[in-house]
């Protein structure tokens, strides 16, 4: 039935398949370099318009001159001519093309597309850059790599996700994460953290409207497709061992604060101390560097995974486990993550596929105090704690109190925070090909997450002797999504058309419950279970939900390998919105020229590849709470019976937020060395999903509306040479480059711009929504050593003003989102021996170190260590500083944002591949790679806090990154 | 055959994937099931309960108080009450957004439930139910509109006036689409008055109790009374003052530990009405910025956090009597010199030394800890019988053959203090300020008498020690003993500062209705409506 239509298609197009009288039929088999048939190969008699694909089993018959000569063609292998030679028989074995298969781009749905599959713009990070990284977070391993997308490791605490952004934020309050998508099924960034990135295939990056819009419910952020490493059908077994060990310590930056010398004299001379004290404090000779005293610089990490890798003739399996453990620097801070896979895919019948794969994480995570202002924060007592005290006590024990505080070490030790996760990521699949071409596919996937977490105060704290306190935390979520598509390859006579069709269904059911009790009173360091604790517990619990049902359908067309085009239809409901705008539909076209492939360029040696890409389609975002549009009341107690109260003003027009997305992007290839790819977006957002603040006399404070627009535009350049690749030598340069500028272009009731009080923010039309909003400081006064801002009077001349509450919070030109962002690296290797370095950076990048209001506030001289700024203090009329006059109150003005541009070699690592020769007689290993990796080796930056890579607007207390130098083997049987 | 399998198959999967769309919350109700029931109305009323006491428990309720003449700042004070203790307010912190919001969430509560039941099928007892809801809803709106008033628009002086000045903007039914303007002072009291005589109609049956944690008809005098004194009508807040002095359920005090026990236990015969308290509804830890958390420290001595600690003043005029009941509950100062000292952050510490006062009006009630250590927590009692006393008082001081000496000559002998021959209004203010200290009615009354804030460096307690090193601000002294007296020069440009002395005094005077006596309306709020544009307080336009 199908191939009538496909017949009667043909026909209609006027194409016809011309048979010559003097062809013998010749058949055959194509298979790949491990035996696998191919399945759709095209087989093409050179000159003439005959030609066929290969069927399931890779078998293939078409009419051909005994004199002639086969072209056989699949996208990711490289093409082959096949002389007939008279023979009737002819089998031909297709060898990969490295390059074609980095093109291959998993576009999401369906058993896979043969078509457009080049269009969508993505990007895709392969195994051998993934593998083997001595950090926890797979993310990590995407910085720099991708040219669009933003990466930045905030914390360098083990169990810290990276945050990542695709062409900047394209969303004032909804939320701006990429969605995650491993093997076809959504799942959350936590994953990031579940998964053993050696077990990832690939990590691709969708950006434009084509790649993503088939997700378009949650597309708008950018797609991040992993894909799991899979057994091969046919394949031998493979096993491969891999080991690593290392240490971590802290990346600190510069000493910012006094010696013990520098602050005597400092309060001495401000008449904090008397001489007396000074002396007696100087006699005791003690400098105690706290950075030091307080993090570990030598912690460890040690990983160690296995994985067996192999298939049948028609089974293929993957099963791997692997643990590490990875001491953070800062004190309490550890992790141990164990991971599982399975992954098993049978060919049971010629027409059922199925498949499974299961990914488990189980870890457990101690955490370090990363609040930003408290005793527990290392980062910040490290600041603070006084140089002339001594850490230790007569006993040589060391402290527990330092400047009347508990340290940040005993209070890990006396407040520790424990958790334990485990995640399973698990789908299964049904694929039936009832005729050739045609795939049905159904697929389960459960994201699922199960988390404990128990803090405590051990009754051993001095500070609270006897009296303990335990807070356990629980939660679980399960997200399901189960998709159904169906697709269509049509087979045409003339192999220069191709035709993809694709219909589906998905349906995801989100829930997560939380549960959380504490009691106090615990007598004992051993007794610290809830029900050690006194009187009525205090305990919380919550449960929320949300459904998505999509329906999308797309269509590739290409022709000659030339010309390609594709359109996608999405639409989509969600529980998170009104019931009046519930559901949208989004949509993309695109369109693609391979020039190269045009007979004026064919044979031509300069330009070795030249293609352009258009596409332009919507998408939404939906990343708002759960029951956001509803009218809701909660319960409250007063004199210990239940109450209602107004909770929250609903709003049943909520809809979706929507983007269009514009892309323009051109490929060029020169010399078979050196290729480019530039790409131009231009992202407008509308119906901003935001919380928008309502008068207190409505009885809410606020309510989520859709209002505004912003704007998003800019270039993503990726460029990649070989700049020298002989029989033993390859030097490799690959860099991305990022400019992107985000721009708010329409609020709400008018306005034209929205602070948000107490937070340095202000979102303004026609500014970046991270642009910095305080009063500009002009400087010290050297007259009286006073501090002055910039004052805009209301005729709208400047003056300046010494009252902080006169100055003017106003933009400052300066984002905390980087308009320039990019990395780059080398690859070399000579005979076995390899180079990786990877660099990344960010320019333009700026942040407010909040560090510094501690340390140069003189409300805390006395007590607290001082900056070493403070040196250059204001102190006689005619003195040039930035530093008031003893006393002064500093106050957080545009003098405390930093420029924490930075440049970061992300990676480096050195490996030797032993030599075939070797193996070969050992009979049983069949590689050895012995590695070397330094992780963060160093930083360029401008920025006087811990870490420039910190990615919020404002930075305390925050947890540096590591520097962490490893060692590992990786052996293969 | 195999085919039609392989579909029927499909079709299966694909049914698991259809979902219903419309996913109501767990834990949450829909407004329309609020009404069904008395029950439910009741736990309605109970939510405004909640609401008022929300209002309560923020700290801003103290707020008037840090602004005038009780307590000075320790270093180390954290800025707790930062900017209205330094009379840095702006229209934007939290410590003025807090009550504004809290009041109005209140009032749109209150307005719902009103708004709801105005028209009800209930019958018999269950509508008696509903009219004491009702009644209790309309006095709690009086309460938030009053308080509001107070902290956010000038003074009534008299009824031309007030027909002039601005008022709050009013919400009488719940529209949460609404965007009101200020209406004027006049209509704003007259809504108060409006709202007490609705309460006084439907809860003429509902009889007060001494500790009520909920309201009644007595409280809807102990109301009036306040408002009329704000209103500047003495009769009236005199008459309904003496209706509560002549109500048998209340009584002052009889003996100075019948006053402690009010003030630690939270319970006793002068309370009229306080917020519900309980281990699972812990009151919000008042008493931690005056008389705090200590904890022993490693060599058993026990520190002492406080970020405020009384003025000599204070001291002074508590420790004129030490038999005032007042001075015996409210006043401590730590007598072992082994525990008491005071350090750079607000600690008293070892060793030796002088001991310093502090102020133990919220000591923290035993009964509500939670475990072994202090939390401070104190319900707020927010009518209490001492406070009609001296409205009755001040009162009859403006009224033609006033008695203003019995009312007050009363209320001293209840704090173990002897009569007063003559009782003119400045005996009446020197027992205001003592009685109602850190009530959060010092800045209203001040005001209200047209009084200045003096704030001077002697007054401080540690002031012989004070080093003067120049500073705006802070006062060091030689060695470790440091007080925060936040004294900004910059306000000597401003009209309300009538002087600022060399030594960092100053004295705030209410020079006609001097613009900082009286909070900004929040910059959120005009931000939010746009019908209040243009009707920020005056002074306070920046």
């Amino acid at each position: 039935m199908v191939r009538k239509l496909v017949l009667s298609l043909i026909a209609l197009m006027g194409v016809c398949a011309v048979a010559f009288a003097q062809n013998k039929l010749v058949s055959g088999t194509v298979v790949d370099t491990d035996g696998m048939p191919v399945i759709g190969a095209a087989v093409v008699v050179e000159g003439t318009t005959t030609g066929t694909s290969t069927g399931a089993d890779g078998s293939f018959s078409l009419p051909a001159p005994a004199n002639g000569t086969l072209l056989v063609s699949f996208l990711g292998y490289q093409p082959q001519t096949v002389p007939v030679s008279g023979r009737t028989r002819v089998d031909v074995t297709l060898e990969s093309d490295t390059k074609a298969i980095d093109n291959v781009v998993v576009v999401g749905y369906g058993s896979g597309s043969k078509v457009g599959t080049t269009i969508g713009s993505s990007v895709k990070v392969k195994a051998e850059q993934l593998e083997n990284r001595p950090t926890a977070n797979i993310a990590d391993a995407l910085q720099g790599k991708v040219a669009g997308l933003q990466v930045y490791s905030s914390s360098g605490s083990p169990d810290a996700i990276s945050t990542m952004r695709l062409h900047g934020v394209g969303s004032l309050t909804a939320g701006t994460d990429p969605l995650l998508v491993v093997d076809g099924v959504p799942v959350s960034m936590e994953t990031l953290l579940t998964l053993n990135s050696n077990d990832i295939e690939s990590m691709t990056t969708l950006k434009d409207a084509s790649a993503t819009s088939i997700y378009g419910s949650r597309a708008a952020n950018g797609v991040i497709y992993i894909t799991l490493k899979k057994g091969r059908r046919g394949e031998q077994a493979r096993v491969v061992v891999n080991a690593q060990y290392g240490v971590s310590e802290p990346i600190t930056g510069k000493r910012s604060v006094m010696n013990s010398e520098q602050l005597i004299a400092y309060e001495l001379g401000n008449g904090l101390i008397t001489p007396n004290t000074a002396n007696s404090r100087l006699k005791s000779g003690i400098d105690t560097d706290w950075r030091k005293f307080y993090y570990r610089h030598n912690a460890p990490t040690y990983q160690t995974d296995i994985s067996i890798t192999g298939g049948s003739e028609s089974t293929s399996y993957y099963i791997a486990g692997g643990y590490m453990r990875q001491q953070g620097t800062a004190p309490g801070s550890d992790l141990k993550k164990y991971t599982f896979r399975t992954s098993v895919e049978s060919t049971v019948t010629s027409w059922l596929r199925v498949g499974s794969n299961i990914t488990m994480g189980y870890d457990e995570r101690e955490a370090a105090d990363e609040t930003s202002n408290s005793p527990g924060n290392a980062a910040l007592m490290s600041l603070l704690n006084r140089p002339d005290t001594n850490p230790y006590d007569k006993k040589g024990n060391e402290v527990t109190m330092v400047d009347g505080n508990p340290t940040p070490r005993y209070l890990a030790e006396k407040m520790p925070v424990r958790a334990r996760k485990f995640q399973t990521n698990a789908n299964a699949y049904l694929q039936i090909t009832p005729v050739r071409g045609l795939n049905i596919k159904s697929q389960v996937g459960l994201d699922g997450i199960w988390f404990t977490q128990k803090l405590m105060q051990l009754p051993s704290f001095e500070l609270s002797p006897n009296n303990g306190a335990v807070i356990r935390a629980h939660e679980d979520m399960a997200n399901f999504t189960v998709t159904n598509t169906i697709d269509y390859n049509f087979e045409f006579t003339n192999p220069d058309h191709k035709l993809y069709l694709l219909a589906g269904q998905e349906g995801t059911r989100y829930s997560n419950t939380k549960f959380q009790a504490s009691k106090t009173g615990q007598i004992a360091d051993n007794l610290m279970m809830l029900n050690s604790g006194l009187g009525t517990p205090s305990v919380s619990d919550s449960y929320t939900s949300y459904l998505f049902n999509s329906w999308f359908g797309r269509a590739e067309y290409g022709y000659a390998g030339k010309y390609m085009v594709d359109a996608t239809v999405r639409r989509d409901a969600s529980s998170r919105f009104g019931a009046n705008r519930r559901s949208a539909v989004f949509y993309s076209f695109g369109a693609m020229w391979d020039a190269k492939r045009e007979q004026f360029l064919f044979n031509n040696k300069t330009i070795t590849d030249l293609s352009f890409k258009v596409s332009y389609g919507t998408q939404g975002n939906s990343s708002i709470p759960n029951y956001a549009h509803q009218y809701l009341l909660n319960t409250t107690s007063y004199d210990d019976q239940t109450g209602l109260y107004m909770y929250q003003y609903g709003n049943p027009d909520l809809g979706w937020e929507t983007q269009k997305l514009l892309t323009v992007a051109a490929n060029i290839g020169l010399w078979n060395r050196l290729n480019v790819e530039v790409e131009f977006y231009n992202r407008i957002t509308e119906d901003m999903l935001m919380g928008v603040p309502t008068p207190a006399t409505s009885g809410f404070l606020n309510r989520y509306e859709n209002v505004g627009s912003m704007r998003n535009r800019g270039v993503d350049v990726t460029l990649n040479a070989d700049i020298v690749r002989t029989k033993d030598w390859m030097v490799n340069f690959h860099a991305t480059f990022t400019y992107g500028k985000s721009i708010i272009t329409k609020l709400f009731y008018g306005y034209d711009q929205y602070a948000i009080a107490n937070t340095g923010q202000c979102y303004q039309i026609g500014h970046d929504a991270g642009e910095f909003f305080l009063p500009r400081f002009i400087g010290v006064d050297p007259a009286d050593g006073m501090q002055m801002w910039e004052r805009i009077n209301a005729d709208g001349t400047i003056s300046s003003t010494k009252d902080f509450s006169e100055a003017t919070n106003q933009q400052l030109g300066k984002s905390r989102f980087a308009p320039y962002v990019g990395g780059f690296g080398l690859n070399a290797s000579w005979k076995g021996i390899t180079l990786v370095a990877d660099f990344t950076w960010a320019y333009g990048k700026y942040m407010i170190n909040n560090d510094r209001m501690f340390i140069e506030a003189a409300s805390f001289a006395g007590t607290y260590n001082r900056s070493l700024n403070l040196l250059n203090e204001w102190k006689n009329p005619g003195d040039v500083t930035d530093i008031p006059k003893f006393g002064e109150q500093i106050q957080l003005d545009s003098h405390f944002i930093e420029n924490s541009s930075f440049l970061r070699l992300k990676n480096l690592t050195v490996a030797w591949d032993l030599p075939k020769t070797w193996m070969n007689k050992t009979h049983v290993i069949s590689g050895v790679r012995l590695y070397f990796t330094a992780r963060n080796l160093f930083t360029v930056t401008d920025y006087s806090g811990y870490d420039p890579e910190t990615d919020r607007n404002i930075s305390l207390g925050a947890y540096p990154n590591s520097r962490q130098f490893v060692g590992g083997v990786q052996i293969t049987f | 055959m195999r085919k039609i399998l392989n579909i029927i198959a499909l079709s299966t999967v694909l049914l698991m994937a259809s979902c219903d769309l419309d996913k109501m919350p767990e834990g949450f109700l829909d407004p329309s099931e609020a009404y069904t029931d008395i029950a439910r109305v009741e736990a309605m009323e109970r939510g405004a309960y909640a609401r008022l006491r929300d209002m309560y428990s923020i700290p801003t309720m103290m707020g008037p108080d840090m602004q005038a003449d009780y307590v000075n700042a320790m270093i180390g004070y954290n800025n707790q009450y930062g900017e209205l203790y330094t009379w840095t307010v702006r229209a934007d912190i939290p410590e003025v957004e807090n009550p504004w919001q809290m009041g109005y969430l209140a009032i749109a509560q209150y307005n719902a439930i009103l708004d709801n039941t105005e028209k009800t099928d209930f019958r018999g007892n269950d509508l008696k139910r509903l009219k004491l809801v009702r009644g209790h809803l309309f006095l709690m709106r009086a309460m938030c509109y009053s308080k509001l008033v107070d902290l956010y628009c000038g003074p009534y002086v008299d009824e031309t006036t007030a027909k002039k000045a601005w008022g709050l903007p009013l919400m009488e039914s719940h529209d949460p689409a609404l965007k009101p303007s200020r209406a004027k002072l006049y209509d704003t009291y007259q809504l108060i008055l409006d709202d007490l005589i609705q309460a006084e109609t439907l809860l003429a049956e509902d009889k007060g109790v001494a500790n009520s944690v909920y309201l009644n008809m007595d409280c809807v005098d102990a109301l009036k009374a306040r408002v009329y004194l704000q209103m500047n009508l003495y009769s009236e807040a005199a008459a309904a003052a003496q209706k509560l002095i002549g109500n048998p359920a209340y009584a002052l005090a009889a003996s100075a530990e019948e006053f402690d026990r009010t003030w630690t236990y939270d319970t006793g015969k002068e309370i009229i009405f306080k917020l519900a308290a309980s281990k699972t509804e812990l009151p919000y830890s008042f008493g931690s910025s005056f008389y705090s958390d200590y904890f022993s420290g490693t060599n058993s001595v026990i520190y002492w956090q406080v970020p405020f600690i009384p003025t000599q003043t204070v001291v002074n005029k508590f420790n004129e009597n030490a038999d005032d009941y007042r001075t015996k509950s409210w006043i401590f100062a730590e007598t072992n010199s082994n525990n008491a000292s005071i350090t750079q952050d607000g600690r008293f510490i070892n060793p030796g030394g002088t001991g310093y006062t502090m102020l133990k009006k919220f000591p923290g009630n035993p009964d509500l800890r939670t475990g072994i250590g202090w939390n401070n927590a104190n319900t707020w009692k927010v009518f209490r019988l001492a406070e009609m006393y001296l409205i009755a008082a001040e009162a009859n001081t403006h009224l033609a053959g006033g008695d203003a000496a019995t009312p007050l000559n009363a209320l001293r002998a209840n704090r173990g203090l002897a009569a007063l021959p003559t009782v003119t209004l400045a005996e009446v203010k020197a027992e205001r300020f003592k009685e109602l200290i850190l009530e959060g009615f010092r800045l209203s009354d001040l005001r209200r008498w047209g009084d200045k804030i003096e704030r001077k460096v002697e007054d401080s307690q540690i002031a012989e020690k004070v080093y003067k090193s120049g500073l705006n601000g802070l006062e060091l002294d030689a060695e470790n003993v440091r007080l925060a007296i936040v004294l900004a020069n910059d306000l000597k440009a401003d009209p309300t500062v009538e002087s600022v002395g060399a030594d960092g005094s100053v004295v705030f005077a209410d020079k006609v209705n001097g613009y900082r006596f009286v909070w900004p309306i929040p910059t959120s709020e005009i931000f939010a409506n746009q019908n209040l544009a243009g009707q920020q307080n005056s002074g306070w336009e920046k």
